[in-house]
């Protein structure tokens, strides 16, 4: 598959994935505070991935790869320290949620869910963000 | 790690986006590893010597 059918592909799955997330948002808890949040940060991460994707068929366009070696490994990088300080958030979150389930102050479970998948992406952007303005030492490192 | 690829660069004329271009990696790794802030893979290594028409060995200068 070349890097254009993989934007592509990415693309599709992305606005099936947002189409189902905003109509799931609208349709199952009905309007209120809650979900115009939940529906926002949709909204927020489709307009982040659509710049991105811009921007990327715009370098492939210029003749330059959207991943090349270095971008792989701090990909790779982000995506191990993510998802142990994910673990680790989300375990917190879990202990702090039996603690208020004692006084009847848990969300749903969809909502839970729903700031999990916020949270995990949001460090994964934060680590992907900070690695590639670091010094890095190699492919490999 | 030190590079020379800047040196050899100028002496070619070609800008950090044309050698990233000839090389088939972004222009963000060629300045990177120009500031010494990125040790490329052995076969980047190769590519890199290759266009601009010298070594591995003439390229790095690795530091004891």
């Amino acid at each position: 598959m070349n890097e254009i059918t993989r934007v592509r592909v990415m693309m599709a799955i992305a606005a099936i994935v947002l189409l189902a997330s905003g109509l799931f948002v609208l349709l199952a808890e009905g309007v209120n505070v809650w979900s115009m949040v939940m529906f926002l940060t949709v909204v927020a991460i489709a307009a982040v991935a659509l710049v991105l994707v811009v921007r990327a068929l715009s370098d492939l366009r210029s003749g330059f790869p959207i991943q090349d070696e270095r971008s792989k490994a701090l990909n790779a990088k982000a995506g191990y320290y993510s998802f142990y300080l994910s673990m680790y958030l989300t375990l917190a979150l879990a202990v702090v949620f039996i603690l208020l389930e004692d006084r009847e102050m848990t969300l749903p479970n969809s909502e839970l869910l729903f700031i999990v998948v916020v949270i995990m992406g949001s460090i994964h952007i934060a680590f992907s963000t900070y690695l590639s303005r670091r010094k890095s030492r190699g492919s490999s490192s | 790690m030190k590079t020379r690829i800047k040196e050899l660069r100028a002496r070619h004329d070609l800008t950090q986006e044309e050698l990233a271009k000839k090389v088939g990696v972004r222009r963000e790794t060629i300045l990177f590893i120009e500031k010494g802030e990125y040790n490329p893979s052995l076969n980047l290594a190769h590519n890199i010597a290759k266009a601009l028409k010298t070594t591995i060995d003439d390229l790095f200068m690795f530091e004891d």
